[in-house]
């Protein structure tokens, strides 16, 4: 009985406060990639034919999400049904949107105007009972070109 | 008595003589602090660096470094993995391995003669429950 309630309780801790960090990261990502729009990325290799030769510099972001407990458990649920589990696909979309977007400020800070040869790469950091994915790394890389002014 | 004023005049000439040297070897030390930042190593991950030419290709170089997880921060990991949200103590953690698995390629960049490290990959792997490796690893190169 007191197991069920302790798993009640942070179902419900889990739902709201899940709920309610995703809301507010999605926000600050939307607010941030308006603020980084004037720096581009690309993932080709090649750069372009510069007039001014750019120097470059290698830039990265990355970001380590944990998923809550509700989502857990839905997901858990979903693997029985299959089909997608939208609470995952959140997830690392919030994660990757974040990693670019560090990445991107960096670049920033460096005097970048783009971004060339961006790579990412996924890692799960945290694995809980029965092999389920707890919390995802994105890591996002790439060359910034900075024109000498 | 001449010996003695002689002896007095040449006290503060001495220490004159240090005040004046300090500012110097300040300076010394100073531009020597820029030499060490100005002579540093390229590194990106594309093939070709803008403006400039290999000269020679040195093969590969690679820096690599496992990280356990810190006890205190896998708890609040834990509580963490109840409400959702960003881990900042793993960000962090793993932050501080790529730039350490970085300065180790660079050394051995700079060991081996290059001045720049093109096309360099990152890779990550869980070795066991609770650590993971990081690798950077690229192409040392010389440029003109």
């Amino acid at each position: 009985m007191a197991n069920l309630i302790i798993f009640l309780v942070l179902l419900v801790l889990g739902y709201i406060f899940g709920q309610m960090a995703e809301r507010r990261h999605f926000k600050s990502i939307i607010d941030r990639e308006q603020q980084y729009k004037h720096i581009l990325c690309f993932n080709e290799h090649t750069l372009p034919v510069h007039t001014p030769i750019p120097e470059v510099a290698l830039v990265a972001g990355n970001v380590v999400i944990s998923i809550d407990y509700f989502k857990r458990i839905a997901a858990g649920l979903n693997n029985i049904f299959g089909g997608r589990v939208r609470a995952y696909e959140s997830l690392i979309e919030r994660a990757r949107r974040e990693a670019i977007l560090r990445m991107k400020q960096e670049a920033e800070q460096l005097g970048g105007q783009a971004i060339f040869n961006v790579k990412l790469e996924t890692a799960s950091i945290y694995k809980g009972r029965g092999q389920q994915i707890g919390s995802v790394e994105v890591y996002a890389y790439g060359t910034t070109l900075i024109n000498k002014v | 008595m001449q010996q003695e004023r002689l002896f007095e005049s040449k006290k503060p000439t001495v220490e004159k003589a240090i005040w004046l040297h300090f500012p110097i070897i300040c300076l010394i030390l100073f531009l020597n602090s820029l030499w060490f930042e100005v002579s540093y190593v390229i590194i990106t991950n594309i093939e070709i660096i803008p403006g400039k030419t290999v000269v020679k290709h040195l093969g590969m170089v690679q820096g690599n470094t496992v990280r356990a997880k810190h006890v205190g921060r896998d708890i609040m990991a834990g509580f963490k993995n109840i409400f959702g949200g960003e881990l900042k103590g793993y960000t962090e953690l793993l932050q501080e391995a790529r730039e350490e698995s970085v300065a180790r390629m660079t050394q051995q960049a700079e060991a081996i003669g290059a001045n720049a490290v093109i096309n360099v990959r990152f890779s990550t792997s869980s070795i066991t429950a609770g650590a993971a490796e990081l690798f950077a690893y690229g192409t040392a190169v010389i440029l003109e």
